[in-house]
């Protein structure tokens, strides 16, 4: 791997920056590998990162059956925050969102982590004592969440209509979250991966999977067949289909969640705002624009795009709560696959077939995990043991009932 | 915006109504012997097929009653609607689905809709 710096910025700009080599390579499959990740999302190129970097396990393949990122990760609003109720998901998030601190350096790749505060807003005396809750809760496990009040706010967004439809009482503030950016987080750990040896393969597709006697065997994909004992599925949205694969079905539902980006403008917001009651989150991103994202719609739907009727909830009291927002143009709106689940937790688990594992679940609220759960489900994959922090996430508390409840604190995940 | 067609009142915009989820869950008739792998199942685990599903909806903004829709969640078409003690719609003849469902197996959801199923939901 080339690396980046100052200096080899300033060697291309002689030739016009025309000479850069190619940021991975574009192999061909082999026919056998120690571990395959499927799905090349942020998740599994982290996850085969964190393999062969870490773990020592250097024959591995990322298999995506478009483009890198092209799945949720490249359509995502990027919010990266640890602000969660439960202990689990402190421990997991709060894993994500130290590794995001320093992820530029040690994958040589500008992720463009920023850690602008974020503020979760409160619309009324329910929302106050909820938030309060799980600042507190927060605050136990190690997470610098802190309660503020309207007035608080208001210094803060100086833009913001505190007295409309939904009225601003406070909000949670977290001062060390905040964005990075999604495709350069699945193109940092895909070039960081690629220079260990790590085959990523692109527009292949798993089609089918081989299993003899409970055991995993091997890969039926679009490009041949693979020999393989040991498998990390990582598929978001589309997890239920590979199960249906395999013989089994998750606890999930796939839904559309979407968001839109304006025009871009002068800077006006260096915080990252949402608001559970409005189902809303907002930021400004480097180029200017601002980037809002959407509730999910109540219906499965692997079209990859969002409805109407969800856009338009949004977009009512979002400018009512911001009012300057009303004169802007909206340049770009889409959608993406989220897998939800029951507890609104992820999923990091081993499946009745040995030497299969899936990391998926993420639904409306994953980018911000990205390097966590990657780091922890390597580590799960290499030691053919779960990593204690992925442990909780097993497929078992659907039998046992340990659920890891976010919804009702995180209602809107991101 | 979605049309939905409700038996009972006709075509009327997506937001009036609510998606139930998948329409091949059946309460267990022997709920007394299940056990916690049997109730994981029934309660928390779903088909979640991509392709062509059915599902139970209810106009909940409007007449309030339940029915069945048949819909391509590919596309996002319906196909069909039909009350709950009406046999359920059929997949149109020559229908052709998206090819990325090829290799992901037929649902239940869409094939295995029995006459238990149309039993339970008239109660
Ligand atoms: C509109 C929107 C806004 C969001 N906002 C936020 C936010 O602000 N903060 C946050 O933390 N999270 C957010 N999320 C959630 C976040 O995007 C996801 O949880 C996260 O990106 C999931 O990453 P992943 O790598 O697991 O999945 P993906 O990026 O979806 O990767 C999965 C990959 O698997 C591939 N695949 C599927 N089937 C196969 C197959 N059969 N063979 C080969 N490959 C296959 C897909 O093509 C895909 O590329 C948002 C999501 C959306 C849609
Ligand atoms: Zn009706």
């Amino acid at each position: 791997m080339s690396r980046y710096s100052l200096l080899s910025l300033y060697r291309h700009s002689r030739t016009g920056h025309e000479n850069w080599p190619r940021a991975w390579r574009n192999p061909p499959l082999r026919p056998s590998y120690d571990v395959v990740i499927v799905g090349g999302g942020g998740h599994g190129l982290a996850t085969a990162y964190y393999l062969a970097e870490e773990f020592g396990v250097r024959n591995v393949a990322v298999l995506e059956k478009g483009w890198l990122g092209g799945g949720n990760t490249g359509r995502n609003t990027t919010i990266v925050r640890s602000g969660y109720l439960q202990d689990s998901s402190a421990l997991i998030y709060q894993h994500g969102l130290s590794l995001f601190e320093g992820l530029s350096k040690k994958l040589n790749f500008n992720v463009m982590f920023s850690s602008r505060g974020l503020l979760q807003l409160a619309h009324s005396v329910h929302d106050l004592q909820e938030q309060s809750r799980r600042v507190s809760a927060c605050r136990q496990n190690g997470i610098d969440l802190e309660l503020i009040s309207a007035d608080r706010v208001k210094y803060m967004l100086p833009e913001i209509n505190l007295s409309c439809r939904f009225p601003v009482m406070g909000a949670a503030y977290q001062h060390d979250a905040g964005n990075a950016r999604h495709d350069g987080v699945a193109w940092g750990y895909a070039r960081a991966a690629d220079s260990l040896g790590v085959d990523i393969i692109q527009n292949c597709e798993v089609r089918g999977f081989r299993i003899s006697g409970g055991r995993l065997e091997g890969l039926e994909t679009t490009h041949g067949d693979v020999r393989c004992n040991r498998v990390g599925v990582v598929a978001s949205g589309h997890s239920s289909t590979l199960a249906a694969m395999c013989g089994f079905r998750l606890p999930m539902t796939s839904v559309p969640l979407q968001a839109l980006v304006s025009e871009p403008i002068k800077p006006v917001l260096n915080k990252v705002v949402m608001s559970n009651g409005v189902h809303v989150y907002l930021s400004q991103s480097d180029k200017g624009e601002l980037v809002i994202g959407a509730g999910a719609d109540q219906y499965s739907s692997y079209s990859q795009r969002g409805s109407f009727a969800a856009m338009d909830s949004i977009l009512s009291p979002l400018v009512e709560l911001f009012p300057y927002i009303s004169r802007l143009r909206m340049l770009r709106q889409w959608g993406g696959v989220v897998d939800i689940t029951p507890d609104r937790s992820p999923i990091l688990s081993k499946t009745e077939v040995s030497g299969l594992y899936f990391n998926c679940g993420w639904g409306t609220g994953g980018f911000k995990a990205t390097a966590g759960s990657g780091h922890v489900f390597a580590s799960s994959i290499a030691n053919e043991e779960m990593h204690p922090i992925a442990a909780p996430f097993s497929l078992q508390r659907f039998y046992s009932g340990a659920l890891i409840d976010e919804g009702s604190a995180a209602g809107v995940a991101h | 915006m979605l049309r939905v067609n409700c038996p009972w009142c006709g075509f009327r915009e997506e937001i009036e109504f609510t998606c139930h989820g998948e329409a091949s869950i059946l309460r267990p008739s022997k709920a007394e012997a299940l056990d916690d792998r049997g109730w994981g199942e029934y309660v928390f685990f779903k088909e979640n097929a991509k392709g062509i599903v059915l599902e139970r909806w209810e106009h909940s903004s409007g007449c309030r009653r339940w029915f069945v829709a048949l819909r391509d969640n590919v596309t996002d078409n319906f196909l069909g609607f039909a009350k709950a003690d009406e046999a359920p719609p059929r997949i149109p003849k020559g229908y052709v689905q998206d090819k990325s469902c090829a290799s992901i197996p037929m649902p239940k959801t869409a094939s295995g809709y029995g006459k238990a199923d149309k039993k339970s939901l008239r109660k």
